[in-house]
C-alpha cells in the first residue's frame, strides 16, 4: 500500500473477500450481498480521503451496514409484505422450499436470515465482523444497553430455531 | 430451556455480556456468583453460547462473480468505468424498456390508427373462408398432425 491510506482498488483487493461475507451474512443471499458490497466500495472510494488510519475491517463492516440498514429503512418505507408484531414469529418451523439445507451451516445461515434487521445486524457486528459493544453502538448510533440486549435476545432467537 | 423462578431477578442480556467478556470486572463476579447458585441462567447460559459458537464457526462465504470489475481494474459506478447493473436496476432497466416497446407499438396519431370496425371486417371476411361455419371464427393456429 502507498502511504497510510491504501487506495480502493487495494482495499477491495485486499479486504473485498471480508466485506462480501459481511455483506452476505446482513442480507442472506447473494444478489443482495453484491449489491451492498457495490455500494459499500462507492463509498469507501468516496470515504478514503478521510479515512483515519486505524482498523480497516471495523471501518468497512461500518460502512456495509450502513449501507444494509439505509437498504432496510427504504424498504420500510415502501414495505412488501406485513412484519409480525412478534419476533418469533419470524423463525419458520421449517425451511422454505428455495432455502439449502444441507448442512448445518445452511441451517445456521437460514436462522439468521430470518431474525429482525436489528438483531441480525447486532449479531453480525459482534460475531462475524468481531467488533466490542462499543464499537456496535458507535456504528449503528444505538446505546451499549440496546447492543447487548439486541446480540442477547438474537443469540436466543437463533438457538430456538436451530433446536 | 430450563424455566426459571420468574420472582427472581436472573442475568438475561448480561449472559451474553459475560460470553463475550464485556463485563466490568465487580459485574462479571455478581454474574459468576449468580450462575453459580441459579441452574436456568446456566442452562440459558448454555444455549446462547451455542448459538454464539454457531455463528463464529460459519466459513467465509465467496463472492460467486468479481466484486470489481476485472478488465479495466476499475470501481463500478466511477467515471469511464461502467458500474454493472444490480438487480434493481436491471429490474427497472426492464420496465423502461417495455414502457419504449409499448410506447412505440402504440398508434402515435388516432387519425392515422386502423379502425376497429375495418379490422372487423377483415377478420370477418377471413373467417368466411378458413373459420368454423358455425361460429364463423377464424381458426387461431393450423391443425397439426403427428405421426404417420
Amino acid at each position: 500500500m502507498t502511504g497510510e491510506v491504501p487506495t480502493w482498488e487495494e482495499v477491495a483487493r485486499t479486504h473485498g473477500r471480508f466485506l462480501y461475507n459481511v455483506a452476505y451474512r446482513l442480507a442472506g443471499n447473494d444478489d443482495d450481498a453484491y449489491d451492498l458490497v457495490q455500494e459499500a466500495l462507492l463509498r469507501v472510494r468516496k470515504g478514503l480521503e478521510t479515512y483515519q488510519p486505524g482498523s480497516m475491517e471495523g471501518w468497512l463492516s461500518r460502512i456495509v451496514t450502513n449501507v444494509f440498514l439505509d437498504e432496510v429503512r427504504r424498504k420500510r418505507r415502501r414495505p412488501v409484505e406485513v412484519m409480525p408484531d412478534d419476533p418469533e414469529r419470524l423463525l419458520p418451523s421449517t425451511p422454505g422450499a428455495d432455502e439449502r439445507t444441507d448442512g448445518f451451516s445452511d441451517d445456521v445461515q437460514s436462522a439468521l436470515h430470518h431474525l429482525p434487521e436489528e438483531f441480525r445486524t447486532a449479531v453480525v457486528l459482534c460475531d462475524v465482523v468481531g467488533l466490542s459493544y462499543e464499537e456496535i453502538a458507535d456504528a449503528i448510533a444505538v446505546p451499549v444497553g440496546t447492543v447487548r440486549s439486541r446480540i442477547h435476545r438474537g443469540r436466543r432467537l437463533l438457538r430456538t430455531a436451530l433446536q | 430451556m430450563i424455566p426459571r423462578d420468574p420472582g427472581a431477578d436472573h442475568l438475561d442480556d448480561v449472559l451474553s455480556a459475560y460470553l463475550d467478556d464485556e463485563l466490568a470486572p465487580a459485574a462479571r463476579h455478581e454474574a459468576e456468583a449468580h450462575l453459580a447458585a441459579c441452574a436456568g441462567c446456566r442452562a440459558e447460559l448454555d444455549e446462547v453460547s451455542a448459538a454464539r459458537r454457531a455463528i463464529r464457526i460459519l466459513p467465509v462465504h465467496a463472492a460467486r462473480r468479481p466484486l470489481v470489475g476485472t478488465e479495466s481494474g476499475g470501481l463500478p459506478g466511477t467515471p469511464g468505468v461502467p458500474r454493472p447493473p444490480s438487480r434493481r436496476r436491471a429490474v427497472w432497466a426492464l420496465a423502461a424498456a417495455v414502457a419504449a416497446a409499448i410506447a412505440f407499438l402504440l398508434p402515435r396519431d388516432p387519425e392515422v390508427a386502423p379502425s376497429l370496425p375495418s379490422l372487423a371486417d377483415s377478420h370477418a371476411a377471413r373467417a368466411s373462408i378458413t373459420g368454423d361455419p358455425l361460429t364463423q371464427l377464424a381458426p387461431i393456429a393450423v391443425p397439426v398432425r403427428f405421426g404417420p
